[in-house]
């Protein structure tokens, strides 16, 4: 074989080359997605393109469940819709016995039209208008409240029903390692919680059953989940004790992190996040703390980030080279964060999708957006690539096909691959008539 | 309306046929039909019988016994027995209607009394009250001056050929009602034929011992009665015996015959005596040989060869009831266990272990937890903390007593073992005499419950730890047949374990879990339990092409949940783990019998894939042609009679999908989850078939 040209590179002898575990980790090309080739499967369905692992999802759904199934005798686990709602992604889950959790009245209709009996579906969020609280009520969906007037108009929708529906109340907990996130839901400390619960006991039109927490994003500290169990899990019982409420259900949210890597993260993901197990570990130790004896409720999970991130790859092509002013060199590729906006948060991990050669030097990955702002991943020691080559970006699963946007290219195709070879669309990219569909010019103009 | 003149019929109907039903052991009103028709062949004496029954039920419900008492049908039984006893041994007078009225009265209040009495000790009271009913009425038509009867009541039907009422072998059946003549015999061998197929084998089985006994007892003696009435003791004690006290089965057929031979050598024993106080000696003999056989029978070991029935109505119900509890949940006198722990365990040392599970302790269990990769620490295993199942929670694998409670013994560091305090914290749960469980092993002052508490199944005990004789963290379970630590061990089976081989989970009933295998307890799913909970009061609508049956969940008096239909009854059985669909009794039409076959067992469980097997009874696939033979096949070879089902259940969305496959046939049955709504479709050979169940909510 001819031997491969190198182009000769100077590279400064930068500090971050090493740090204190010792080298940089070395990059491994990605030649194959689930045991095929991605050339192949990038020949099929176009660049980018996103690929999800049916056998991902499925384990780290498993995994949890598992460690979950060690410990608690009444457990539920729902699927935050907002992390990804596609219909194939919702199915996996649903086949694992997943219910679902859903933030507004769009995804309520979804997770309703899917099949999913509204017993087993959870809704929450800050914003639900008339209409989505009478579906909900009607089809027996259980409302978590996050402020008095929504509470207000619960009590109308549920009244005009004639119905007492089964509701819960979210609740803000001061108490712990993570910034509050007093946005959303009634503060326990301050006894907001508690005067919320006031109001919907005296007036009897609504039935308090369950406590509802998210304590936040990305939680790293496991023990942060021991707190909010364990301060739930005293409300719950002070509650039972002093207005005669029995709270049958306690849920945690989501908030695990997956294996990404913050931008201000110093240990990268895969060593940094903790398992299933610590999580649910220390979730148990907080209701042992506060159910002294008798068996807690049922505690139900929320987990989106952490079961899908790490199931999904996003394929990308090189369009070009260029060299910064400050020396980096600068690959563009076709994917952008108008398709990978989570790349705001993360320092994504990329690997080659080809055979590398040459001398890793710190490069900036540009998307195609004519906009400053995109910027795939800021620095990485990367081989030279060329055009036409590809990289893989990993761990992109939560939120990116929830969030993306159609902003100056077209959404790409959304890929499933199952653990047997198979491999199917699950979205449809979007092309020039999906763009100018919802499109309408007025009359005047 | 109609409905109540149908149920006042229905009433009327029992009270007439069922007191002659029960001359042969029979509820069934055709069996009644075919026996008055016999009796019917001396068309007096028919009369007689059922002016007696009137007589009887008049008196019973005069004397407040209850419309329970004279729906069954007893006292108006042991009427007709009386009547026909009167109408062969007294009628010497013309005190007749005076006799039967006086038999009806003495049937009432003999049946009555001898029930609270022998029920008292457990022993059936059969045709005793007749015993005592006919010989009052005998004694005292001894004391009326004697005259010519006015009619006797012994006159045949005047169309029936003499020939036909000749002495032949069909007298034995005919004797079973005091009658002679070859149409009532065959009148009486259909009804039992009706009744039951293995009744009338047992019937025959009896009559072949009586022409034994006779031929060795009595050679050359000619024919006479003593005879014919050893020969219907000795039908009625193998009936009796091999179908309605045990389960029919060979060794069952082998005791039936043994009873009949007892029978017989009672009543030649009998005979003498009674003939000398000038009484007859009638079904006396076959009273007393089950009443000997089966005091005697309690007294055994065991319960075993031929095993004791459960109350059923027909031989063969007892029969399927006892394979079918047998097949589906074990031949074990106590509740399965469960698991003493959640999660997926590996049984590192099974019964019979390689290390310590052997001689006295032979039977014990280690369970230890493994990651997905298959080990049983992470990082390296130095720390306790690093070991997967280390302070994972402990649970009662059974309701019981907490008997003994061994706690502060250290923690072993990963590797050392402490083989003087070898059971390490441990505790000690009775669950009745002779029963008792062991989880040893547990972590120091981990120990919750408090000796003397009653703790429920899955209550938490401890956490699994490692001290004793515990080089690594593991949970040691036994149970055992004393209280102290290491007493004697018992095999330990448990319900409900799932066991997984890859990726395919496997639900098994009952059993030993054997070393290696990857074994945890149902996690119970709330949204199936709510689609199957069967609550009682609802009402279902079963509906298939043309068909609907509505179907309503009762709980009767033993508190067995039912769907009942017009058709059928269904008995289920839902606990908090799972349904079972037990056994299904009615009309082969009924659509409730498809139920049970797709559904026989539904795990309540969160697995999104999960494989179990089961047995239905073969009977209820079989066309009613083929029924009989297959009943009486049954006794001699039971698995004819099973029907393996090997089910499989998945999830879509909202959908639990259960798929059965058995040898000709397949169901396919679809559980809308929070909506109460199953659609079962069944292929049987060629056919295909669709049944929606909805539940009927009533607002």
């Amino acid at each position: 074989m001819k031997p491969r040209y190198e182009r000769p590179v100077l590279v400064r002898h930068g500090l971050g080359g090493a740090n204190k575990f010792g080298a940089l980790p070395g990059l491994r090309s990605m030649k194959t997605f689930e045991g095929i080739p991605v050339d192949e499967l990038v020949r099929q369905y176009g660049s980018p393109l996103f690929l999800f692992s049916e056998r991902i999802l499925r384990d780290r759904y498993r995994e949890l469940k598992d460690q979950l199934a060690r410990r608690f005798a009444n457990f539920t686990m729902a699927w935050s819709y907002k992390t990804n709602y596609l219909g194939a992604i919702c199915k996996v889950f649903h086949q694992e016995g997943a219910w679902a959790e859903v933030v507004s009245g769009m995804e309520l209709k979804k997770a309703l039209r899917a099949g999913i009996p509204g017993r087993q579906i959870l809704f929450n969020g800050p914003a639900k208008s008339a209409a989505d609280l009478d579906l909900a009520f009607r089809e027996g969906v259980r409302v978590h409240f996050d402020h008095l007037d929504e509470i207000l108009l619960a009590e109308k929708t549920a009244s005009a029903l004639g119905i007492v529906p089964e509701v819960g109340i979210r609740v803000n907990i001061s108490e712990l390692p993570v910034p509050t996130w007093d946005r959303f839901g009634f503060n326990l400390e301050s006894g907001r919680a508690l005067e919320a619960v006031r109001r919907i006991v005296r007036r009897g039109k609504l039935d308090l059953r369950a406590l509802h927490a998210h304590i936040g994003t990305f939680i790293q500290e496991p023990d942060a989940y021991r707190m909010a169990a364990k301060a739930l899990g005293k409300f719950a019982i002070t509650l039972e004790a002093e207005e005669g409420v029995r709270i049958d259900a306690i849920d945690l949210g989501g908030g695990f992190a997956s294996h990404n890597t913050l931008h201000a993260q110093y240990l990268p993901g895969e060593e940094a996040t903790p398992s299933f197990g610590q999580y649910v570990e220390r979730i148990a130790a907080g209701f042992d703390e506060a159910y002294d004896g008798p068996e807690p409720p049922h505690l139900i999970l929320e987990t989106g980030r952490a079961l899908v991130d790490d199931a999904a790859v996003l394929i990308s092509t090189v369009l070009g080279n260029k060299r910064l002013l400050d020396g980096r060199r600068a690959v563009i590729v076709d994917a952008g964060v108008n398709i990978l906006p989570t790349a705001w948060w993360y320092r994504h991990e990329i690997h080659p999708a080809q055979d590398f050669y040459g001398t890793a030097e710190p490069t900036v990955f540009f998307g195609p957006l004519c906009m400053n702002i995109d910027v795939v991943r800021d620095r990485i020691m990367f081989p030279p690539l060329q055009v036409g080559d590809r990289i893989v970006i990993g761990h992109v699963g939560a939120y990116n096909v929830t969030q993306w946007m159609q902003f100056i290219t077209d959404r790409p195709n959304v890929v499933m691959v199952s653990s047997r070879g198979e491999h199917g669309l699950i979205r449809r990219a979007e092309d020039f008539e999906t763009l100018l569909a919802q499109e309408e010019i007025p009359s005047w103009l | 309306m109609a409905l109540t003149a149908a149920w006042g019929g229905k009433w009327l109907l029992e009270l007439l046929l069922r007191p002659y039903a029960r001359v042969l052991f029979s509820r069934d009103l055709a069996v009644g039909v075919l026996v008055l028709a016999a009796i019917g062949t001396f068309p007096r004496l028919g009369l007689a019988t059922l002016l007696a029954v009137a007589a009887a039920h008049s008196l019973a419900w005069l004397f407040g016994l209850g419309g329970l008492a004279l729906r069954e049908g007893g006292a108006a039984c042991t009427a007709v027995l009386t009547t026909l006893a009167v109408g062969v041994y007294a009628p010497e007078g013309g005190h007749l209607f005076a006799l039967v009225l006086l038999g009806a009265v003495f049937s009432v209040l003999y049946t009555a009394s001898f029930e609270a009495v022998f029920g008292a000790v457990a022993l059936p009271t059969h045709s005793l009250p007749f015993v005592a009913a006919a010989w009052t009425v005998h004694l005292a038509a001894r004391m009326l001056p004697s005259s010519e009867p006015p009619f006797p009541l012994t006159t045949p039907l005047p169309w029936i050929p003499m020939g036909m009422l000749e002495s032949t072998w069909l007298d034995i059946p005919s004797s079973l009602v005091f009658l002679h003549g070859s149409v009532a015999g065959v009148l009486v061998l259909a009804a039992l034929f009706l009744h039951s197929r293995i009744g009338l084998l047992l019937g025959v089985l009896g009559g072949l011992v009586s022409f034994g006994m006779r031929a060795w007892l009595r050679e050359g003696v000619p024919w006479s009665t003593l005879d014919a009435i050893a020969a219907f003791n000795a039908v009625l004690a193998a009936v009796a015996m091999g179908g309605i006290w045990f389960v029919p089965q060979p060794s069952s057929m082998v005791l039936a015959a043994g009873s009949s031979s007892v029978a017989c050598a009672l009543t030649y024993a009998l005979f003498p005596v009674a003939s000398s106080l000038y009484l007859p000696v009638l079904s006396l003999p076959f009273v007393v040989t089950t009443h000997l056989l089966l005091t005697a029978s309690r007294s055994r070991e065991q319960d075993r060869r031929p095993r004791s029935a459960l109350p059923a109505e027909r031989p063969e119900e007892a029969l399927a009831s006892h394979w079918m509890r047998i097949r589906r949940f074990g031949d074990v006198a106590w509740l399965p266990f469960r698991l003493p722990f959640r999660g997926e365990w590996v049984v590192s040392q099974g019964h019979d272990g390689a290390y310590t599970h052997q001689g006295p302790w032979r039977h014990g269990l280690d369970f230890e937890g493994r990651t997905p990769e298959g080990l049983a620490y992470v990082r390296e295993g130095k720390e306790l903390r690093d070991f997967v199942c280390y302070g994972l929670p402990v649970l009662a694998a059974g309701p019981g007593t907490v008997v003994e409670i061994a706690d502060g013994v250290a923690d072993n560091r990963p590797g050392e073992v402490n083989t003087l305090e070898n059971w390490g914290n441990a505790v000690v749960l009775a669950h009745g005499a002779g029963l008792y469980s062991v989880y040893a092993h547990l972590q120091n002052r981990s120990i919750r419950p408090k000796k003397g508490d009653f703790v429920v199944a899955g209550t938490e005990l401890g956490r699994c730890g490692n001290s004793g004789r515990s080089p690594t963290p593991h949970l040691h379970f036994q149970v055992q047949r004393a209280i102290p630590l290491g007493s004697p061990t018992l095999p330990a089976d448990f319900g409900d374990v799932i066991t997984r081989t890859g990726e395919t989970l496997t639900l098994a009933n009952r059993v030993i879990p054997a070393q290696g295998e990857q074994v945890r307890a149902l996690v119970r799913d709330e949204a199936v339990a709510r689609s199957l909970a069967f609550l009682p009061g609802s009402r279902y609508v079963l509906e298939a092409s043309g068909r609907r049956e509505e179907a309503r969940v009762e709980v009767n008096l033993w508190g067995r949940r039912l769907l009942r239909s017009d058709q059928a009854m269904l008995f289920l059985d839902p606990y908090d783990a799972g349904l079972v669909l037990v056994d299904f009794h009615g009309s082969r039409r009924s659509l409730l019998r498809y139920v049970l076959l797709a559904l026989a067992r539904v795990p309540f469980d969160q697995a999104p894939s999960i494989e179990w097997r089961d047995s239905v009874a073969r009977r209820l696939l079989l066309p009613g042609i083929l029924r009989p033979f297959a009943d009486l096949a049954e006794v001699v070879l039971p698995e004819i009679g099973n029907l393996e089902v090997h089910y499989r259940a998945y999830r879509e969305e909202g959908q639990l999908h259960v798929v059965g496959v058995a040898e000709q046939w397949k169901t396919h049955t679809v559980v809308l989850l929070g909506k109460g709504e199953l659609t079962i479709e069944i292929e049987h050979k060629n056919h295909r078939d669709l049944i929606k169940v909805r539940e009927e909510v009533t607002s």
